[in-house]
């Protein structure tokens, strides 16, 4: 894991899922949640999704546009893309190495 | 079952420390609405308060918790959200929570930044920050309480004897009908050259002006649905326009307070050619302005000090100090007429003080004779008088409140 991502603890995963999700352009956190169960399956619950946003934005890896209604969108920042790539090269180099590794003789 | 959870889910928003509340509770709230809620929902959300209590972020809320130990702070803060879930798990099984009492729970009004009041003092509108967060309406009065709710920020106005209601965006201004108080409807959006600093509705007139850092923008709401503009005033001078703007009683002239400590007036008798009339010198910001029901004057608070101009002769001034009172960026200023304009008073509110002056204004000629008193108070934040001088309007952070400052009325202070 990259040591930025590191730091965000029990947060890591839910966080890498949302920088995914908001790579594709800005959402607010229910199409957050609807885009990360799309393409990971994984049905993120409000607690973590906004446990995961506070430090994301504390970070300035995303930030916050005005809110349409009560609902408010989030978009990713460039340290945040830059970080995002940088995990998914990493997590990208560890997919290669694994399927090497279990494959056949 | 998932109904039972929807209101524990919602109920578990307000166990989050109060300042993340008002960042991310009402989006929370919001994403709760569309979001099935169960079991794991709740559970979710209670392990989401409690991380959020032990987040450094968000671990220092006052003083008190300050000078307390570690292990008597983790303490603190672990009970700090134990309590609330176990009182919200007994209350639930034991009462049908209305959602307003839910809402209650997440929303304060404590450090206000901005604050309107209908001319009968029975509506009361707040801000929790500029552009952003929340807009609460109140029913003020014997008892205060939340009527509603949703996402905007200072400044706020309102209008048509307080049927509509201006509220900013950092991209425009909102305007809300308030004929259903407890579900307001927005009617329109006002977009502008940036965030507003200051709004301000003409007294018995469609007019809005709406003060942006380099320009004023006058617009005609006799249709809030379909605003008009009507004219741009345009800053006599860089720099900015600071956040107060105020109409004469009688909707025909215009004051503008500015960053470089002037207060500048306009004829705006014809909406569609407002004419400018002169710029007065201040020393310092201006915290509040009045214009005058019964006479050409204009009176601003500023430094300490209030200063009293004769709008036929703008260089004709008198100025006397608030004893008693340290100007201060903190402080809330408030300033009134009596309704025949022979006396005016002016209210300065910060660090539990409260101090109250009130002069005779019939001729400027002479050092104003003034009644002057201090007091301890728990008003704190923003503050208004109704027209008419008659009461003044703000939150009450009593002890009592426990921190949710309702919005009070302080009928006694004029004495």
């Amino acid at each position: 894991m990259h040591e930025k991502f590191d730091g965000l603890g029990r947060f890591a995963d839910p966080s890498l899922l949302i920088l995914t999700s908001l790579a594709d352009g800005p959402r607010h956190g229910h199409a957050i949640m609807k885009d990360i169960a799309a393409f990971s399956g994984v049905k993120m619950e409000p607690g973590t999704l906004y446990g995961a946003l506070t430090r994301l934005e504390r970070r300035g890896w995303i930030r916050p546009l005005p809110a349409d209604d009560r609902r408010r969108p989030y978009e990713i920042t460039g340290p945040g893309r830059a970080v995002l790539a940088e995990q998914l090269a990493s997590m990208a180099r560890i997919a290669t190495v694994g399927q090497r590794r279990i494959a056949p003789a | 079952m998932n109904r039972l959870a929807g209101r524990l889910a919602r109920l578990m928003v307000g166990c989050y420390p109060r300042r993340w509340r008002r960042r991310y509770g009402e989006e929370l709230l919001a994403l709760l609405d569309e979001h099935r809620s169960g079991p794991r929902t709740v559970a979710n959300l209670a392990l989401g308060a409690l991380g959020t209590h032990l987040d450094p972020g968000y671990r220092r809320e006052g003083v008190t918790m300050s000078r307390l130990g570690s292990a008597v702070r983790a303490t603190a803060q672990v009970a700090a959200f134990a309590v609330p879930v176990i009182l919200v798990l007994g209350g639930l099984l034991a009462l049908d929570i209305r959602h307003e009492q839910q809402t209650d729970g997440v929303l304060t009004a404590d450090h206000s930044a901005g604050l309107a009041v209908s001319p009968d003092a029975r509506l009361g509108v707040t801000t929790q920050a500029d552009g952003i967060g929340f807009v609460i309406v109140w029913r003020i009065g014997a008892h205060p309480k939340v009527l509603a709710h949703f996402t905007g920020g200072a400044p706020v106005a309102l209008g048509h004897g307080g049927q509509i209601l201006l509220a900013t965006t950092p991209a425009a201004v909102t305007v809300w009908s308030l004929a259903s108080p407890a579900k307001p409807a927005r009617l329109a959006t006002i977009p502008g050259p940036g965030q507003a600093q200051a709004i301000a509705c003409a007294p018995g007139r469609p007019t809005v002006a709406i003060a942006y850092p380099r320009v004023i923008v006058l617009w005609n709401l006799a249709n809030p649905a379909a605003p008009h503009r009507i004219a741009i005033i345009p800053a006599t001078a860089p720099p900015d326009f600071q956040d107060l703007i105020a109409f004469s009683p009688d909707g025909h002239r215009l004051a503008a307070a500015t960053a470089r400590h002037t207060v500048s007036l306009w004829d705006v008798t014809t909406t569609s050619a407002p004419q400018y009339l002169a710029t007065v010198s201040s020393t310092g910001p201006v915290g509040a302005l009045q214009f005058s029901p019964a006479a050409p004057q204009l009176a601003y608070l500023s430094n300490g000090a209030v200063t009293v101009v004769d709008l036929t002769d703008p260089a004709r001034q008198a100025r006397a100090p608030m004893p008693g009172i340290t100007p201060s960026a903190s402080h809330s200023y408030a300033l009134t007429y009596s309704p025949d304009g022979t006396r005016l008073t002016a209210v300065a509110v910060g660090s539990y003080q409260l101090g109250t002056c009130t002069w005779t204004v019939t001729s400027l000629s002479q050092p104003l004779p003034a009644t002057c008193r201090t007091s301890h108070t728990h008003l704190d934040g923003e503050i208004t008088f109704t027209p008419g001088g008659t009461t003044l309007v703000g939150p009450n952070n009593h002890w009592a409140n426990r921190g949710q400052n309702p919005l009070t009325i302080w009928p006694t202070l004029l004495g």
